[in-house]
């Protein structure tokens, strides 16, 4: 099944309202079809001045079709929107029900934060799927039947005229905008590629860049890839012209042959004199129906890949296999006999060898990139063993599920998210009981990591809102906050990633003071490319890259 | 919305030449549909009431073929000509913010997503087209074309064009009518509406971290329920957007209604003529068709309006830096004054930098230390002049340095930041940066004097073709000796080093110390932040950062 049929799954439990959706906007349409056709008819036949009377059947047609339109068409875009709306839960709750098993080990999204931001807008996308693919597509396609029977049924070669203009206009017009949107898609691809590179690359080193005294260079550079991208899409607009030029052809060769067939029958004495005009006219509306659908071809293009990589997400293997049912852990003795693991194609363990007694402590040191975050998601159970064994008192971590583990094994590291809300929120999702959660032990937690003077100085303190991805704070500080988290949870087992990646070294020896001080009597594994946060521990494990 | 609209406005001034072409296009098109109309209504009248015959139209039939031929034309050029104004526009909107970003400098660059601000002027752009390619010259043509239309059934039918001239105005009163009904409650639900989409992208990201402490799932729920909220929002908003275009399609149906009705009573009296009304039927539906399709592209431009709005942020954005033009020349040896300087964080009161005096000389190895936060990446700022001093001055060779020419002044300076960036590219392309005439020999020496060999596999793999990608494997204190490296062949008068040996081995923290004491010798001015205290110990001033004092904060 391909990615949108699948992605229409999720709209399956609305049908009725789409359904009802498709009919109002064919009703929309078919409008503006009637009321041209009354109108003609209307005036044809008053010309011939006739009793009033005759006439009045078509005045009302005239306005009621004229009401129906405007009617039709706000309760036919509240219907399909909340129908919309209605999915799209559906499918965000099934996109975060995937992710929350794929987390983090089996997407490297969850490595590339921007990956992730597509991932979101990608299910945004969907909605199109409905809104501007299948409901234009389906009342469109009613509508025009419609003009084709109405017309056959006055005039048959007319009907036949308005199938095949129509025919042209609804199905080859959209394929020449769906071809030539690929066509400029496919030239201005790399130049845009090199041109978002380059900008990035501009932003990420804009301070070495400067100082450098690059930035002429550079701003030059931009500045060519810029006039070459537009230069390309210049030379790519006449083909997106094509589509609006034709779809007014068409509906002139409509105008003209009706226009022809229906003066020959006229003349012939085949149909009444009234339809010159109802023949003139249908096709003067009948184009509106098929308007929509070089539009609906691109948004059917961009559904599609949008669809793609979602359907390629919900398609991601599990990374991790869990037990049917979990077994209980003992004793939080963890050892690792020579185990070897790796993400999706990114650095990895090979042949690990340790075993943490019961509430004693670890260093993992090397150099970055050796691994040493690799064999703290293990630890956690993100990641599962290519090779060797794992295990937890005497119990073997397959024997145990991830959940289980990460009650009593909890990280931290410097990647560690922070949500849009407030502080203290941030804080509470690290308790067990969140709500019976007091001021007085998040103080304690954020004095632990020297945070509290500076939460203080904040105007509304531990509810202040910390921005989007907590940007109001420095590096230093959202890794303490972080780390003030597992102050919170305080599990049996501590397990801390670079606690002091940004932190200056008199900061970072009185928090892993404060640290040592708190894993009195738990069990303690501290990952870090500084030598002084693991001096202090029991033992320490160099971790070094596997062998290629 | 308004005031959008005017800030976009100055940036359509490439686009000038493509609006009067746009204009004129338009008109021209509206003069064949009223040549199509005149044609139509003739050629009908003459068969239905006049006694002709098929050979008595065929010229007319033939004109009006010739009629659809320029309209098609004219649709094509009006597309072709759209594309190229928009892509004009959207090219100088691009330059304008790659060069703003330039004047709001380093700091405020470091505080944004690289690839964020990348993709707001490369795609980010493309939500702009409808405005500049379709609304823009709408608005012209929404005012225009009626006007003609109307002009022309006046010439049919008085009381047609009395219709339209006292309905085309009632679309705009009453949008702007349900405009000012509405304009609280969108505006009120559009902001709940953002911060919910927003919602579900900050619960993706932070999920591993709800994992971490096994709270993913419980979430699962809130997720349904965000929803529900973001869809009755969303209805709210669109309850409201939807109702415009109801009126006017109202307004133009019923239009429709009532001339058809009229005319049609008003014929069986003899009062008007079937062809003046059959042409008064062809053309009202083009009177009403600019201001529905200007309806139809304001709900585009406002869907735009979300990347209007951040690029505007970024334009809009108070430069905080200022530049002299003074390129007096520095004589050496140097003094470098630095006088009860202090520094706030721009619209707070947050204090990054308490006042702070002091003099680095050339032949003189100054080291900054200081606790986190206390300001010393502040004062780097300051010195290199990517920030202004909120206070006090620094002066170089009792110049001040804010008379100076940015540019210039940077010239005098080696900086290596705190994390330094290198380029997509090899080692040699990352040191060659600072001097793009650098030969081989500079390079290496370069190399050494940070205990890099490129003889040694170990340290760069394929020599100076050593590729910088992360899939090199080299460590993070092998990238900081790169910049390091190429810092110390850039070889300014003055060096300001962040932290120059944080990261690396005690050994190499030797070396690296030997080579900046040369560089003293050499008569360099070298400022260093330090926490390591062989760095201090060897400095010949050491310059302590106090944190700066909670008080002036508000609260």
């Amino acid at each position: 099944m391909s990615a949108v049929k699948r992605m229409w799954q999720y709209f399956k439990p609305m049908q009725a309202q789409l359904i009802g959706s498709a009919v109002l906007g064919a009703i929309t349409l078919i409008s503006s079809i009637a009321l041209m056709a009354t109108s003609g008819w209307l005036i044809s036949k008053a010309a011939l001045m006739p009793p009033v009377l005759t006439l009045s059947v078509a005045v009302v047609g005239v306005r009621t079709f004229a009401l129906s339109r405007g009617v039709a068409r706000y309760a036919e875009r509240l219907l399909s929107h909340n129908a919309t709306f209605n999915s799209l839960t559906g499918i965000h709750r099934a996109v975060f029900d995937r992710l929350e098993k794929l987390a983090p080990s089996g997407l490297p999204a969850f490595r590339r934060g921007d990956l992730l931001a597509r991932l979101v807008s990608d299910v945004d996308a969907v909605q199109d799927l409905p809104l501007r693919v299948v409901l234009p597509i389906t009342s469109g396609v009613l509508a025009a039947s419609f003009a084709v029977g109405l017309s056959a049924w006055l005039l048959p070669s007319a009907g036949l005229v308005m199938l095949l203009t129509l025919l042209f206009a609804g199905l080859v017009i959209p394929l020449i905008t769906a071809w030539s949107a690929a066509k400029s898609e496919r030239a201005t691809a790399e130049v845009r590629g090199e041109l978002v590179d380059e900008l990035i690359e501009f932003y990420s080193g804009n301070a070495d860049i400067i100082s450098l005294g690059q930035h002429e260079v550079a701003i030059t550079r931009l500045t060519e890839l810029d006039e070459k991208l537009t230069s390309i899409s210049r030379k790519q607009a006449f083909a997106s012209g094509l589509a609006s030029g034709l779809l007014i052809l068409a509906q002139g060769v409509a105008i003209l042959c009706s226009t022809y067939v229906a003066i020959v029958a006229f003349t012939d004495g085949k149909i009444d004199g009234a339809l010159l005009a109802v023949l003139t006219m249908i096709p003067m509306a009948a184009f509106e129906s098929v308007s929509n659908f070089p539009n609906a071809a691109l948004a059917l293009a961009r559904v599609r890949s949008s669809a793609n990589r979602l359907i390629e997400v919900m398609d991601s293997p599990d990374p991790i296999t869990e037990p049917a049912q979990s077994s209980a852990i003992s004793s939080v003795e963890i050892k690792l006999t020579n185990a070897s693991a790796a993400w999706t194609n990114q650095d990895a363990v090979s042949d690990v060898n340790f075993v943490v007694p019961q509430n004693s402590s670890l260093g993992l040191v090397g150099p970055s990139g050796s691994g040493k975050s690799t064999i703290i998601a293990i630890l956690q159970k993100f990641l599962s063993l290519r090779s060797g064994k794992y295990t937890l008192g005497d119990v073997d971590s397959t024997q145990l599920s991830g959940q289980v583990i990460r009650e009593k094994l909890i990280a931290s590291s410097p990647e560690q998210h922070i949500f849009a809300t407030t502080i203290s929120e941030n804080l509470r999702l690290a308790s067990d009981h969140p709500q019976d959660l007091t001021d007085d032990q998040m103080w304690k937690a954020l004095a632990q990591v020297q945070l509290a003077d500076w939460v203080k100085a904040l105007p509304s303190q531990l509810e202040t809102m910390i921005g989007e991805r907590g940007s109001t704070m420095s590096g230093g500080q959202k890794q303490r906050l972080a780390l003030a988290r597992l102050f919170i949870a305080n599990p049996n087992v501590w397990l801390l990633d670079e606690p002091t990646e940004h932190l200056d070294s008199l900061l970072a020896d009185q928090v892993m003071e404060k640290v040592l001080a708190a894993t009195n009597g738990k069990s303690l594994i501290v990952a870090s490319h500084r030598l002084a946060d693991t001096s202090g521990l029991d033992q320490v494990y160099q971790v070094s890259r596997p062998h290629d | 919305m308004r005031a959008i609209d005017q800030r976009l406005l100055k940036y359509a001034k490439a686009t000038k030449t493509f609006l009067a072409f746009s204009a004129v296009n338009g008109l021209v098109n509206t003069a064949l549909i009223i040549l199509q109309a005149l044609l139509l209504g003739g050629l009908l009248v003459d068969i239905y009431l006049g006694d002709k015959e098929l050979a008595d139209v065929i010229d007319d039939l033939y004109l009006l073929a010739a009629v659809f031929f320029a309209r098609a034309l004219s649709a094509w050029l009006s597309d072709v000509f759209a594309t190229r104004a928009s892509n004009k526009a959207k090219s100088q909107l691009r330059t304008t913010v790659i060069s703003k970003t330039l004047e709001l400098g380093p700091v405020w660059v470091s505080s944004r997503q690289s690839a964020d601000l990348a993709t707001l002027s490369t795609q980010g752009l493309n939500a702009l087209d409808t405005f500049f390619a379709r609304y823009l010259p709408q608005i012209f043509l929404a005012a225009a074309i009626p006007l003609t239309v109307g002009i022309t059934v006046l010439t049919q039918d008085l009381l047609s064009a009395v219709i339209i001239g006292l309905t085309i105005p009632l679309i705009p009163f009453f949008m702007a009518l349900v405009g000012i009904y509405s304009k609280n409650k969108v505006d009120r639900q559009w902001n709940s509406l953002q911060a919910l989409s927003g919602h579900f992208l900050d619960l993706v990201q932070g999920l591993p971290t709800l994992k971490v402490f096994n709270r993913a799932k419980r979430q699962a729920d809130a997720i349904a329920a965000v929803g529900d909220e973001y869809r009755s929002a969303t209805m709210g908003v669109l309850r409201v957007s939807f109702l415009s275009s109801l009126v006017l399609e109202l307004i133009s149906t019923l239009s429709m209604a009532l001339v058809a009705v009229s005319i049609g009573l008003r014929l069986v009296n003899g009062s008007i003529n079937l062809r003046e009304g059959l042409i008064v039927l062809f053309l009202l539906p083009e009177a009403y068709l600019p201001l529905r399709q200007l309806g139809a592209q304001f709900h585009a431009v406002v869907d735009g309006m979300g990347a209007a709005d951040r690029m505007f942020e970024i334009l809009e954005a108070p430069v905080g830096l200022t530049s002299g033009s003074t390129k007096t020349a520095i004589s050496l040896p140097l003094e470098i004054e630095v006088s009860d300087v202090s520094y706030s964080y721009p619209n707070s009161n947050m204090v990054a930098l308490a006042p702070l005096s002091f003099t680095a000389r050339s032949g003189q190895l100054t080291a900054v230390k200081g606790a986190s936060g206390s300001g010393k990446s502040t004062l780097v700022n300051l010195l290199l002049g990517f920030a202004n001093c909120a206070s006090g001055s620094i002066q170089v060779n009792n110049q001040n340095i804010v008379d100076l020419d940015l540019d210039y002044w940077r010239s005098h300076i080696s900086y290596f930041p705190q994390s330094p960036w290198l380029p997509y590219g090899t080692v040699r392309q990352a040191i060659q940066m600072a001097d793009p005439s650098a030969n081989e020999k500079d390079i290496i020496s370069a190399l050494e004097k940070v205990g890099l060999s490129v003889t040694n596999p170990t340290d760069l793999p394929d020599g100076l073709d050593t590729k910088l990608t992360a899939s090199t494997g080299l460590s993070m204190g092998q990238r900081r000796r790169i910049a390091l490296a190429r810092v110390i062949l850039q070889n300014q008068p003055i060096f300001i080093l962040d932290e120059p040996t944080a990261s690396l081995d005690a050994k190499t923290e030797e070396l690296i110390n030997l080579t900046l004491h040369e560089l003293v010798k050499e008569g360099k001015c070298v400022i260093a932040i330090a926490h390591r205290p062989h760095l201090v110990i060897n400095a010949d001033q050491v310059i302590e950062v106090k944190e700066p004092e909670f008080s002036g904060v508000s609260s």
